[in-house]
């Protein structure tokens, strides 16, 4: 956004909210994580229809419709009254990836969730981390009776750069989530640290 | 100028500086008309929209007090 949406005289402070993404392919556990460590909320947003996204939604009769709703998976985690952090899941199909670089914005990181059954399905989310230089981790999300894969395995087949925390998890846990978004925001301190000791130029 | 009833029901919400995306939850409205909404009030000098804060994202102190309370959640 430009600086000119925004009001210069703020006049209370308002409370430091900490963004969250949440990807992975249709399927591989984002809603079920949201919901596991967060107190989960209904969000809605209206997106334009694509032509494959027309076939599905019934238009007939209302031509000038361009839009569709779409719900998203939307959590909010209290810290104090003045810290917040937000979860938002990324949609996980094709068509609602142009809202990515909205959500995207001034975000702290992002979780991609795997599932091993289906590793490519997180490749796309796992490219667009890494293109934006945004601190991510893969939460590999073990799913009963899916084979246990070993990080490392992982790491090998999505072909991660090596900073990358590959941590195996739970979705369906509350501790396991926990841990994971304590993983993410250690990484992203890490970075900030990193980034701290390149000397400038 | 009357108000609709979504906007009186944001100006209740915005006491306290609030995000778009929390209030577009609490109306049960999808984010594109809350915008649409705030828009109109913000031409009547009925709201302000503030920067969202960013401290938390440059300050390793400010993270690392969220790490903490994650690990007690």
């Amino acid at each position: 956004m430009h600086s000119e949406d925004y009001d210069q005289d703020h006049a209370e402070a308002s409370p430091v909210s900490i963004k969250i993404l949440i990807a992975g392919g249709f399927g591989a556990g984002k809603t079920t994580l949201v919901s596991s460590i967060s107190e989960i909320r209904p969000l809605r947003t209206e997106e334009t229809l694509s032509e494959p996204g027309i076939l599905v939604d019934d238009v007939e009769g209302v031509e000038a419709k361009s839009t569709t709703t779409v719900a998203m998976d939307f959590g909010r985690i209290t810290i104090r009254d003045d810290l917040v952090v937000y979860l938002f899941g990324t949609p996980g199909q094709h068509r609602f990836w142009f809202m990515w670089d909205e959500l995207a914005l001034g975000a702290l990181g992002a979780i991609v969730i795997a599932d091993t059954r289906r590793l490519a399905d997180s490749f796309p989310s796992v490219d667009y981390f890494e293109r934006s230089g945004m601190p991510f981790v893969v939460a590999v999300n073990c799913f009963e009776g899916a084979k246990m894969f070993r990080p490392e395995a992982v790491r090998t087949a999505l072909d991660l750069d090596g900073g990358v925390p590959v941590v195996l998890c739970d979705a369906r846990q509350r501790a396991s989530c926990r841990d994971v978004l304590v993983t993410l925001v250690e990484y992203a301190i890490q970075m900030l640290d990193d980034a701290d000791a390149v000397p400038a130029g | 100028m009357l108000l609709e009833p979504e906007q009186v029901q944001v100006l209740r919400l915005c006491r306290r500086p609030t995000p778009v995306a929390d209030l577009a939850s609490d109306l049960d409205l999808p984010v594109g008309v809350v915008r649409i909404l705030l828009s109109d009030m913000r031409e009547r000098g009925l709201i302000t929209i503030g920067k969202p804060v960013r401290t938390g994202l440059a300050d390793p102190r400010v993270l690392k007090d969220v790490a903490d309370a994650l690990r007690r959640l």
